[in-house]
């Protein structure tokens, strides 16, 4: 094959997180005609609240993309194939002619695919005369170009690829009742990947971000960006659970929470330009308070919503 | 319609069905050439060690996620590999399955075998189209097994494995060896390597699990024996690895010495298991005499892990100066 | 039941020919006299058993000796819970399921509560919520008898509509419970979820069940198939099975057996009465190897 373009392929960083890339592949595939916010919420990401206790600012991404990835796909009825590793790994060449091959593959099936470029991207077109593969990064509608040769040698020392092979009608209201069910998991549970000296999750990221704006040890340009990609996936998650409620009235409460703590998130970095940097971190704190005591709300009535569920799967909630 | 048949492939159950399971294919397909022992060592395979507190049998295959923990091994010995599974109920699974069963018959035909789990772990070493069928390897005899390609992926667990091997790098054998003790550490170190579940201990929290397991009775008996059989067998295995390796450091050579030590030590766990009715049962008169045993190794096995330590931090971990993004998970 | 200990003594006691009483009832449970006549009433009425009052031994008996105690006496109303409990147990896919999908089919088969206890150390629990309690045991009566169902179905963001549909089967899948069902007005068959069923009526209109559902397998974790034999017997079987090995003629006695376990299939060729194995070409190869091992074995016997 001489050269692939999908043209039409299209991908907007607003949470510049994995689905970013998710919902430009699959929108343009025509397997999905939801909004980013219902993909958000179904595939449980924009519940996904992890944080360094520094506030870097890559907080976002730091998870584990085989393990998530795959479920994010697979929670939509979506099957995928997807490798990750080290660049400076001795087996890295054997991977990335395969990575290079299959994501070829996709392309010439009409499928962009994720794969990661310091910040998930969509991969949408190649050309084997110049080894190149084109991708878009979301921050416009440029193609960017990577070399076969180069794929997967990033700054971060990751490489990473899904792309995404057959889709399965589900019952779409089975899955929401899902989503809600992983929400509560991701909400109690610390990433067992990360290590709780330099990392939190769900209700303790709340703790960590207010313990370190309390002591000043954290990097500020990396909260801002925290703060602003985790506004975004609670905006996603505001707008899901909305939709959640118009079925199931017994989600109002939750869906009240949901809205507030997005305003909330968007008064966060409303005041994230403050040019008192003190005053603006004691108004982080107190609302950052504000939010968690909402979230947990919010978790309460979905976890009451789905309690037969979640009773009856013991002590691992999260597995189907 | 076609068919492929890799005859050449013998597994041999002696160690873990994993372990037994990749020597198989890579030998037969001259990626890896060596003992058994070196390939336990070098994958870090031997050095798993995992107890369920009512010592069930499945403690022997609990030592992880298995996609993770199976990559990294592979991984060490410089091979590609790629794996499916997860759980046969789950909505996706015919279609995981169906693309399973491609790549399986893709790589016997490039003459390459499969692991596959039946429980426990086996190889796949031929197919035929017309009867829909593949050919498996259990290591219990000659004959082995036949899985129609319908149901491939199902058996009497919930879940599914398999796995595929491709194209292999060198990789210097001190890197190997480097990272093989890396492995043993993290085993050793980590509680629970299957979590949420805390009643599966690894490494040092194993040997607590099996004495108490022992000592309050109560435990699956034939779970005991497995667990004790495949125990005395890695130790043999790290003893025979290390012997092999010694004269890369120093420090290996006096964790042989430890080891060589232990399996000594052990080598009476043997006599603490009689046959009765053609059972192996663990003799609870003897509980007592197996708990001093199993503690006089764990000892032996600390000061061999501290001379693994004293190795690696000589060298800079980059796998590890990191988080990674793949590795540990919960099972979904 | 509270007193189905009680009324299983009595019973026992009848039986042994020991002419139990009240009083007798009484003393033995601690329990007033009259909760003993009461349950004596229960036991007569409504579970039918044919007492007789013997005043020469002023106790009772059973007027037909035949008369066997129900194993399980309870309520209609009971019966109706038990019945949902089983559906959800028989269709429990979790990692226990096998031991909780036994309760399903214990409770299906009405056993006495004294078994259900033991099977498991954690049951799940489920809300009994009655419409869909109602709906389920309408939808299998409709099912057992195949007669069509009007049902109006709301499903979210739509509108509501009456349809009229064959149901084929019940199930439980993945958060959900379906009724597979052939729907009438759109001539295709559908899955419909029960909890936006808002209305069954079942008519008394039967329909053919000519067509097979196809597509989801009923719960949630996929079936195992068999292994099918291609094998000429001697004469025409009788019936659909081959020695209990279901069996399907395929015409000029070609027969496609189905089976499950390798070993005892073997076995069973190797005992009995075939003209040719067909396939699968696995089969014959295996079979050879049996008969290639008795060979060497009655030919080591012969030169000893």
């Amino acid at each position: 094959m001489g050269a692939v373009l999908l043209s039409e392929l299209q991908m907007k960083a607003e949470s510049r997180s994995y689905v970013d890339a998710m919902h430009g592949i699959l929108a343009h595939g025509g397997w999905t005609t939801l909004a980013k916010p219902m993909l958000s919420g179904m595939s449980v990401t924009g519940f996904r609240f992890t944080v360094n206790r520094k506030l870097a600012a890559d907080s976002s991404t730091v998870y584990n993309w085989m393990a998530e990835n795959f479920l994010a796909a697979d929670f939509l009825g979506i099957t995928s194939s997807q490798q990750a590793g080290y660049s400076f790994d001795v087996t890295f060449p054997l991977y990335q002619k395969r990575a290079v091959s299959v994501i070829k593959r996709s392309i010439d099936h009409g499928m962009g695919a994720v794969f990661w470029k310091d910040g998930f991207v969509i991969a949408a077109g190649y050309d084997d005369e110049r080894s190149e593969l084109y991708y878009l990064d979301g921050s416009n509608d440029e193609h960017q170009i990577v070399p076969y040769a180069d794929f997967g040698i990033n700054r971060s020392p990751y490489w990473y690829y899904q792309v995404f092979d057959s889709r399965i009608e589900l019952d779409e209201l089975a899955v929401y009742k899902e989503s809600c069910i992983q929400a509560i998991y991701k909400w109690e549970t610390h990433d067992p990947m990360l290590p709780e000296s330099h990392y939190a999750c769900g209700r303790s990221a709340y703790d960590a971000i207010i313990h370190a704006l309390r002591t000043g040890d954290y990097d500020r340009a990396g909260a801002r960006q925290v703060f602003n990609d985790y506004a975004a996936s609670k905006r996603d998650v505001q707008l899901y659970v909305d939709t959640l409620q118009g079925i199931w009235p017994q989600l109002s409460a939750a869906a009240a929470c949901y809205t507030r703590l997005s305003q909330l998130f968007a008064e966060i970095v409303g005041i994230t330009d403050s040019a008192e940097e003190t005053a603006s971190e004691a108004e982080w704190i107190r609302l950052v308070m504000d939010a968690r005591q909402t979230e947990e709300q919010a978790i309460q009535s979905m976890e009451s919503f789905m309690r037969e569920t979640i009773d009856n799967r013991y002590n691992d909630i999260a597995l189907r | 319609m076609s068919s492929a048949c890799l005859e050449h492939i013998r597994l041999i159950r002696e160690s873990k069905s994993y372990t037994d399971s990749l020597y198989a294919v890579l030998t037969a397909a001259h990626i890896f050439n060596g003992p058994k022992y070196m390939l336990s060592g070098l994958s870090g395979m031997a050095f798993k060690f995992t107890v369920h507190e009512k010592l069930l049998p499945m403690s022997v295959t609990a030592y992880g996620q298995w996609g993770d923990e199976h990559w990294q091994a592979v991984n060490n010995l410089g091979v590609y590999t790629e794996w499916d599974g997860g759980r046969t109920r789950h909505p996706t699974f015919r279609y995981y399955q169906q693309d399973a069963v491609q790549a399986v018959k893709d790589s016997l035909d490039r003459g390459i075998g499969v692991i596959y789990w039946l429980p426990e772990f086996g190889v796949i070493y031929g197919y035929d189209d017309e009867d829909e069928v593949f050919y498996v390897q259990d290591g219990s005899s000659r004959e082995g097994q036949i899985v129609l390609y319908h149901n491939f992926g199902l058996n009497s667990t919930p879940f599914w494995y398999c796995q595929v091997f491709g194209e292999h790098v060198h990789v210097a054998r001190e890197t190997m060896i480097l990272e093989s003790l890396r492995l043993a550490i993290l085993d050793w170190e980590t509680p629970y390597k299957t979590l949420p579940h805390t009643d599966i201990a690894s490494g040092r929290m194993a040997y607590a699990f099996l004495r108490q397991g022992l000592e309050k009775g109560g435990f699956d008996e034939d779970g005991a024996v497995y667990i004790l059989d495949n125990y005395l067998c890695a130790r043999t295995e790290i003893r025979d690895y290390l012997q092999a390796v010694s004269g890369t450091w120093p420090e290996l050579g006096q964790a042989f010495n430890l080891y060589d030590h232990l399996v000594c030590t052990v080598s009476g766990i043997k006599g603490c298991i009689k046959e009765t009715a053609g059972l192996r049962r663990v003799d609870r008169r003897q509980v007592h005499e197996l708990i001093a045993m199993l503690t006089a190794a764990e000892s032996l096995e600390e000061q061999a892990i501290s001379l693994f330590r004293a190795i690696a931090g000589k060298y800079p971990d980059l796998k590890r100066s990191t988080v990674p993004r793949w590795g540990t998970h919960s099972p979904r | 039941m509270s007193n189905m200990h009680r009324i299983q003594w009595f019973d026992q006691q009848i039986r042994e020919g020991k002419y139990p009483n009240s009083n007798h009832l009484a003393q033995q449970f601690e329990i007033s006299r009259r909760q003993a006549q009461r349950d004596i009433e229960y036991l007569g009425i409504s579970l039918r058993a044919p007492l007789l009052y013997m005043s020469k031994n002023r106790g009772y008996c059973y007027e037909h000796p035949t008369y066997v105690l129900p194993l399980l006496y309870m309520t209609e109303e009971e019966k109706q819970v038990l019945k949902f409990l089983a559906f959800r147990y028989r269709h429990y896919s979790y990692d226990n399921a096998s031991a909780v999908n036994r309760v399903g089919h214990l409770l299906s088969r009405f056993t006495d509560e004294q078994h259900a206890g033991t099977v498991t150390d954690r049951l799940p629990v489920f809300d009994a919520h009655p419409r869909l309690m109602q709906n389920i045991e309408l939808l299998s009566h409709a099912i057992q008898d195949c007669l069509i169902v009007q049902i109006v179905y709301k499903h979210p963001e739509e509108e509501a509509t009456r349809l009229g549909i064959c149901p084929f089967r019940l199930m439980n899948h993945y958060n959900g419970d379906y009724v597979i069902a052939f729907c009438e007005q759109q001539h295709k068959q559908r899955i419909f979820r029960l909890d936006s069923i808002e209305h069954v009526t079942v008519t008394d209109v039967r329909f053919e069940r000519t067509i097979e559902p196809v597509g989801w397998e009923a719960g949630g974790s996929p079936v195992r198939k068999p292994f099918i034999a291609a094998v000429r017997l001697s004469s025409p079987l009788i019936g659909e099975t081959w020695k209990g090995y279901p069996a399907q003629s395929m015409g000029e006695l070609l027969y496609n057996i189905e089976f499950y376990d390798i070993d005892s299939f073997l076995q069973h060729l190797l005992s009995s009465e075939w003209q040719q194995v067909v396939a699968p070409k696995w089969l014959r190869t295996k079979l050879q190897g049996r008969c290639l091992k008795l060979l060497a074995q009655l030919n080591g016997e012969d030169e000893s």
